[in-house]
């Protein structure tokens, strides 16, 4: 890659030209469409690729692909420890990639927390359960999936079951689903609060 | 000074003594009190205090659970950023282990036969370089070593042991462990089969320091660079292993920042108990009585003989005795020996993968265990005796002791794990050295042992090519990634073994064949490193069979790439019509016991293995016929089988049973069966002999009799057979089969000069 640059932007460009095609073909205005070089890189022998997102579309010297080692070594080091890099062992590019694309718009999601207003779920049976800290089982309400509809609150100690998992409110918690569906674990007093 | 004089010692001579050979001792050898302790070492009185208090179980089930979160991140980065092709495939592991070098935990993933080895650099290097004040042990140093001798499953793996301080304190220790292959051994790949020395074995590292104030001393670094055949994997993995440790460690400060110091050094230490009082509780439930197994490995891995492996489990209360006396003496020029500590390991991944799975893997799950073994033996050999590949002797205690564990828990109500029968338990796969098409010379492993079939159980099939024993979550690695690391291709690519079935009324899971060819290098080769060629690598339960044997197969002399470009259906995928069929003019086929030493393959020269089967579970004559068939069908039994092994007859034409005749069939052999049957007392008398047949190589005790070992000595005469307790018996060393074929032909050439002289004098 140091001494091919040519090659390697005539690959560049030929993929660009396949995405815009590919978008043109959806519908899409020609002039909207944006592409995105990525190269995954590795050291060495090992498994993990990271994708590397190329700050130009094309390589026109050694500046560039010391720029690529060097944004892909502050990558590696975020994610496995700095001076972790193994740029001795030797640096591969398996993949170049072009991702074409089109701006779209954004969705915003609601990510507060729920604000208190949730009513109570209805269990639908009952079972002894033993919980540290307590002495003796207890009759523990057991929910189906209905009771994580936004908008619900399950008191503990509570168990809710639904097809994929089963979630256990332990005594002094409740769980509270918000508005898209995330299902928030709530401790009532402060202190077990800090536990979370 | 002789012992009357030593019984006179006063207290005082005897500090002056101690502290003199404390100062000027020669050689800081493996610890026999170090490496002959499988248990947990005892409370410090500081555990002692703290466990006096209540403990929260909700704080100590989070503590278990985040370090072992800690454990399987530092797993993941092992396995996704490290370059030994073990690393990629799972053939690592993450511990963390209390300040007193117990093992606490490991990861989920990767091998679990680590749990029961790991504690014991550290606990040396606690014993002995803590206070050395030309080592020490302080906040950013760590420590590497591989030598099994101190304590590991076997030299290919290679650690990093690293003290976890929280506020100037020695907390805690966390280790990786990665199975990197090359060491500098006589042969690429670092499980030297043909190793005749333990100097052969390549570089063997006892704990020391590598990492000082956090960074790799490069001197040292250089050093291991130059003892092996792959610079650039000792440089890269040591970081790997490095940095994964070092997330551990941060992970585990964290955590103590969380729940404090004294809820973590208490956690710890309840942990371990809790699994100790739990693996008793277990013991209690199991029938008091003793279990007996006796089992075979045929090869050295040089030469066919028989090694005797006897396994006795005596449960009694809530403790367990596993004896293993009258295994095998060492030989001291072959390298299937095993440390005591890599024996256990067999035992540990036993109990951890198959027995008790559910358990956490602490140290403490064998402390309610006893094992006793023969000093000298080749399951406990001195230090001179090579270990190039002592995964041979983990292997024949895991699969001993798996074979009896079913028979002990069958009339248990509870079962913590399924009625299995042995798993395969050989790593048939090919061990490769040469130069890379990247210019780089390499010795390492293909992750293709990772295939190995399982063990049937009570209730079902055994699973075909589905994990090794000792590491349930391993990969068999992407063929496309490996093509693109080695000079070699798979011709044949994990397809099921016809036939290779360990059969029984549930069927073991079946093993993989493959072949592989070196393209595009000018200098390769390949080895194996497997037993099992002429008796059963593991037995069957209850009348299953054990694993049929298995050959190696090579076509040398002809460069397959260039037939198969003018003729490409001469090529078979299987190695079963290649062997057969003799396809290639001018090559030569020839079969082979699975002990093959390293040698030179020219490109296109073909070497076909199979991975072998779990055994079988229960009589052939209760399969149901229809599972028969459904195996013919999907290629992995030949009808032949299917009626000479399970009597099934069926419809050549459609495959479909005859449940009529097969019956009959059935009812027939279970005639035959009462027909060739003995009274027992008679099939002893008929059967059973004093000693070993003169003519077979045999090596360990005869009958029940554990106390005396039989074994065939070379001396200069030949072969002597010789008897007695181990320690009375002579070195066992052997000649180098190929001198002996020498010799032989030697011999023969002699033997027809003398006649064609005769013939020239007439």
């Amino acid at each position: 890659m140091t001494d091919c640059f040519t090659r390697f932007n005539g690959i560049v460009a030929g993929l660009e030209d396949k995405g815009r095609a590919d978008l043109r073909r959806q519908g899409l205005p020609e002039t909207a469409v944006r592409h995105r070089l990525e190269l995954d890189m590795r050291y060495g022998n090992q498994l993990v690729t990271m994708a590397v997102v190329a700050p130009r579309p094309r390589l026109e010297g050694i500046g560039d692909v010391v720029g690529l080692m060097q944004l892909f070594a502050t990558d590696y080091g975020r994610r496995f420890g700095q001076g972790s890099q193994s740029p001795e062992a030797g640096i591969r590019a398996t993949t170049i990639r072009v991702a074409s694309y089109v701006q779209g718009d954004t969705v915003e999601f609601d990510t507060a927390p729920p604000d208190g207003s949730a009513t109570a779920a209805a269990p639908v049976g009952s079972r002894l359960c033993h919980f540290a800290g307590v002495a003796g089982a207890v009759d523990t309400p057991v929910f189906d999936e209905s009771a994580l509809e936004p908008g619900r609150s399950v008191p503990g100690p509570a168990i809710v079951t639904t097809p994929t998992t089963t979630y256990l409110v332990e005594p002094g918690w409740r769980i509270e689903t918000g508005a898209h569906g995330a299902i928030w674990f709530l401790a009532n007093s402060p202190e077990k609060e800090d536990r979370r | 000074m002789s012992d009357t004089d030593a019984a006179q010692f006063t207290s005082e001579d005897q500090e002056w003594v101690d502290a003199f050979l404390a100062e000027t001792t020669l050689f800081l050898g493996p610890d026999p009190q170090i490496m002959n302790d499988h248990r947990m070492a005892p409370r410090t009185a500081q555990e002692d205090r703290l466990l006096s208090g209540p403990i929260d179980p909700n704080d100590l089930d989070r503590v278990r659970k985040r370090i072992v979160a800690g454990l399987d991140e530092a797993f993941e980065m092992m396995e996704q950023t490290g370059a030994a092709p073990g690393a990629k495939w799972g053939d690592l592991t993450s511990a963390v282990y209390s300040a007193s070098g117990d093992l606490i935990h490991i990861s989920t993933g990767g091998v679990l036969a680590f749990a029961s080895v790991l504690h014991y650099p550290v606990r040396f290097i606690n014993k002995y370089w803590i206070g050395d004040p030309t080592v020490g042990v302080r906040d950013g140093d760590a420590f590497i070593h591989n030598d099994a001798r101190y304590g590991n499953i076997h030299n290919t793996d290679q650690s990093m042991i690293l003290p976890v301080f929280y506020d100037g304190e020695l907390i805690a220790w966390v280790a990786t462990i990665i199975h990197e292959g090359e060491n500098g051994a006589k042969e690429p790949g670092g499980m030297p089969s043909s190793s005749e020395s333990a100097y052969d074995d390549g570089i063997r590292m006892s704990p020391f320091k590598i990492v000082e104030r956090g960074q790799i001393r490069r001197d040292l670094l250089t050093f291991l660079q130059n003892s092996v055949r792959e610079p650039k994997l000792q440089y890269q993995d040591l970081k790997v292993k490095l940095y994964s440790a070092q997330r551990i460690k941060e992970r585990l400060v964290a955590l103590l920042d969380e729940v404090g110091r004294d809820a973590f050094v208490a956690s710890l230490r309840k942990s371990l108990e809790d699994i100790e009082a739990e693996a008793r509780r277990r013991i209690a439930e199991l029938p008091d009585g003793t279990f007996r197994v006796n089992f075979f490995s045929d090869s050295t891995l040089r030469e066919n003989v028989l090694l005797k492996y006897p396994c006795a489990v005596t449960v009694k209360g809530d403790e367990l005795t596993v004896d293993w006396r009258g295994a095998a003496p060492q030989f001291l020029n072959r390298a299937f020996n095993a440390t005591l500590g890599t024996a256990k390991c067999g035992l540990g991944q036993a109990i951890l993968g198959f027995f008790w799975p559910d358990l956490p893997r602490g140290i403490s799950v064998m402390n309610p265990m006893e094992v006793l073994t023969d000093e000298g033996s080749c399951i406990n050999p001195g230090l001179e005796a090579p270990l190039g590949q002592s995964l041979q002797g983990a292997f024949k205690t895991f699969g001993v002791v798996q074979a009896l564990f079913a028979k002990m828990q069958y009339s248990c109500p509870e079962k913590y794990g399924s009625l299995i029968a042995p798993w395969f338990n050989q790593i048939n796969t090919f061990l490769f050295g040469g130069l890379t098409q990247h210019g780089e010379f390499v010795g390492n492993v293909c992750a293709d042992l990772n295939g190995m079939g399982g063990g049937a159980r009570a209730h079902r099939d055994g699973e075909n090519s589905m994990a090794p024993f000792f590491a349930a979550m391993a990969d068999l690695g992407e063929q496309e990634i490996i093509e693109d690391d080695v000079p070699f291709l798979q011709l044949i690519s994990k397809k099921i073994k016809r036939d290779a079935q360990g059969f029984g009324k549930h069927r073991g899971g079946m093993g993989y064949e493959i072949a592989v060819a070196a393209r595009g290098t000018p200098l390769w080769g390949f080895a194996t490193v497997s037993s099992g060629s002429k008796f059963p690598a593991v037995p069957g339960l209850f009348g299953g069979y054990g694993c049929p044997t298995y050959p190696l197969a090579k076509i040398k002399g002809v460069n397959v790439f260039q037939q198969m470009q003018g003729a490409p259906r001469n090529w078979s995928f299987d190695f079963e019509t290649l062997m057969n069929a003799q396809p290639f003019t001018g090559a030569r086929y020839t079969t082979h016991h699975m002990g093959m030493g390293f040698e030179l393959a020219d490109e296109g020269e073909v070497y076909m293995i199979c991975q072998g089967s779990g055994g079988g579970y229960g009589d052939v004559l209760e399969r149901d016929p229809e599972a028969v068939m459904a195996d013919v069908e999907a290629g992995y039994l030949s009808p032949g089988t299917a009626r000479d092994v399970y009597f099934v007859v069926s419809d050549p034409a459609t495959l479909a049973v005859d449940l009529a005749a097969t019956e009959a069939a059935r009812a027939e052999e279970r005639q035959a069966r009462l027909g060739r049957g003995r009274p027992y007392g008679d099939f002893v008398n008929a059967w059973v002999t004093p000693e070993p047949p003169q003519h077979l190589p045999y090596y360990g005790s005869w009958g029940d009799d554990n106390s005396i070992i039989h074994a065939t000595a070379w001396t200069t005469q030949g072969p002597v057979r010789v008897s007695g307790p181990m320690n009375q018996l002579p070195q066992i060393m052997l000649p180098d089969p190929n001198l002996l074929a020498l010799a032989a032909q030697q011999a023969r050439i002699a033997e027809l000069e003398a006649r064609l002289q005769k013939l020239d004098g007439q």
